[in-house]
């Protein structure tokens, strides 16, 4: 996390998720390669519903404080990102 | 790691006298360990992340605490671990298991892919009682069964505390992977030794987290030094009501969960 806090600061800064503690690579994927070498290296980019529902996906043994939605009844046929900001303000679009 | 035909020749024949050395070895440890652990049972009693007259045995002592109630079961803690140690498909250094205690009293245990993948929500909710997901990984024992029955001292607590397997020096015997009573070791075809978690051992000598706890996006897995009081894994073992698995067979396990049911223990 911290190295990647070097060099991208405005990644962190309105990111719910960060705030919390969820490091970058928990949904970036390993990206050792790219802080070694940006350019050749580009870490994984997460836009599909199955990104986010791997962690936000109703399941009965998920604990009850975590935020939870049911992808058959959440919006369906968007993109999550669609609605939800990852990395601005607001967390949710307009 | 290479293959050279002198190591396989020293292998096999260490295999072979190491098997029949170990099995006169089981039994006699098996009495004279009875009557020790005996007495050490008061003093282990008291027993946290093995901590003996007050002291642990070294400093640091690594460890970590598991909080189940984090725990969402999303499986990227196996799967950083997976990509950071390069375990071979199919075998893992840490798992996820699901429990799902049924309303009829059944217990459902299931960790497809040991949760690299994460889980699915598949079982029927109105029949559940409770359920849960449970990170497991190497306690990390301090009276192992695992160092005590390699045959050749090729798997050690090291003075941190931390249990790994020397890959130069392992036989091959498999008699460590059949001992430890979590199912923490492996076979490792790729390696042709033992294997296990090493608490990310190349990371947290360099002051890094072990792979696991750094991506859990919950914060379910707490890395730290036991003996240093101001840590926070230290803090949260204070803090909490904690337990090690299976405390009855006095491995000394230091692994601690916080929330630990009595179907899981
Ligand atoms: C040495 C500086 C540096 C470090 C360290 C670094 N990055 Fe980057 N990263 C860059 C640059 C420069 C780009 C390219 C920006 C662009 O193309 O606009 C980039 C691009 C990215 C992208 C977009 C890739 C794409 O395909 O568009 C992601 C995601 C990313 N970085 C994540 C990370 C993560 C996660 C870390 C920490 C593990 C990290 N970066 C560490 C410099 C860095
Ligand atoms: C909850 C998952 C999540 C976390 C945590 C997260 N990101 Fe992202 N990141 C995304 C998604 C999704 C995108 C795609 C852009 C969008 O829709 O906002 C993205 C986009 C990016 C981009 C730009 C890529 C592009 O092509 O626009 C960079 C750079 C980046 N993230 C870096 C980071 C860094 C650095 C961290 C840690 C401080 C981080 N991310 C943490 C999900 C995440
Ligand atoms: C690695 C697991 C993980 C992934 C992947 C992930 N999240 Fe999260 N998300 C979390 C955690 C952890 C929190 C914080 C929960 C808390 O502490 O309240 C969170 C919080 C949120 C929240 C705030 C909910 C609230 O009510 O506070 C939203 C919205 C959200 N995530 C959307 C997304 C979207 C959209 C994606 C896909 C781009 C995504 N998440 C990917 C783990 C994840
Ligand atoms: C059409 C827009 C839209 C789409 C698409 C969408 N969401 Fe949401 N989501 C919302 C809105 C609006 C809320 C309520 C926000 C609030 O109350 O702050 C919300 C709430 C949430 C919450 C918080 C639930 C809680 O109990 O606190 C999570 C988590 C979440 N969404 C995840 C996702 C994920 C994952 C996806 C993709 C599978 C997704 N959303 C797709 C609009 C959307």
């Amino acid at each position: 996390m911290k190295a990647c806090m070097e060099c991208h600061p405005d990644k962190a800064e309105a990111t719910v998720h960060v705030k919390k503690g969820v490091h970058c690579e928990s949904c970036h994927g390993a990206a050792k390669a790219h802080t070694e070498d940006w350019e050749k290296a580009k870490p994984f980019v997460p836009s599909t519903r199955a990104d986010c529902t791997r962690c936000h996906a109703m399941i009965v043994s998920r604990p009850a404080w975590y935020p939870q939605i049911d992808p058959k009844t959440h919006n369906p046929d968007s993109k999550c990102v669609h609605c939800h900001s990852i990395h601005e303000l607001p967390a949710v679009k307009k | 790691m290479s293959e050279d035909p002198k190591d396989i020749t020293r292998r096999e024949t260490l295999q072979t006298v190491g098997r029949s050395v170990l099995l006169i070895a089981i039994g006699v440890a098996g009495g004279v360990g009875g009557i020790s652990t005996l007495q050490n049972v008061r003093r282990e009693m008291k027993l946290k992340g093995t901590k003996k007259e007050g002291r642990y045995p070294g400093s640091p002592w690594y460890s970590m605490a598991i909080d189940i109630e984090k725990c969402i079961g999303c499986g990227r803690c196996v799967q950083a671990c997976s990509e950071e140690n390069d375990v071979p498909p199919g075998h893992y250094r840490t798992w996820i298991e699901r429990y799902a205690i049924m309303k009829d009293g059944s217990v459902s245990i299931t960790s497809p892919n040991g949760g690299i993948n994460g889980f699915e929500n598949d079982i029927d909710e109105d029949k559940v009682e409770r359920a849960f997901f449970v990170p497991k990984l190497c306690n990390h024992c301090d009276d192992s069964p695992c160092t005590q029955v390699c045959p050749v001292g090729a798997t050690f607590e090291t003075k941190e505390g931390v249990v790994i397997v020397d890959y130069d020096w392992c036989i091959g015997c498999r008699y460590c992977i059949q001992s430890c009573p979590y199912g923490s070791r492996f076979w490792n075809p790729k390696r042709n030794t033992a294997d296990k978690c090493t608490l990310c051992y190349h990371r947290i000598k360099k002051g890094e987290q072990p792979a696991c706890a750094e991506v859990c996006p919950t914060g379910a897995r707490l890395f730290g030094d036991l003996s240093d009081d101001a840590s926070p894994l230290a803090k949260f073992v204070r803090e909490n009501a904690t337990m090690t698995m299976k405390p009855n067979l006095m491995t000394g396990a230091k692994v601690q969960y916080k929330g630990l049911s009595k179907e899981v223990v």
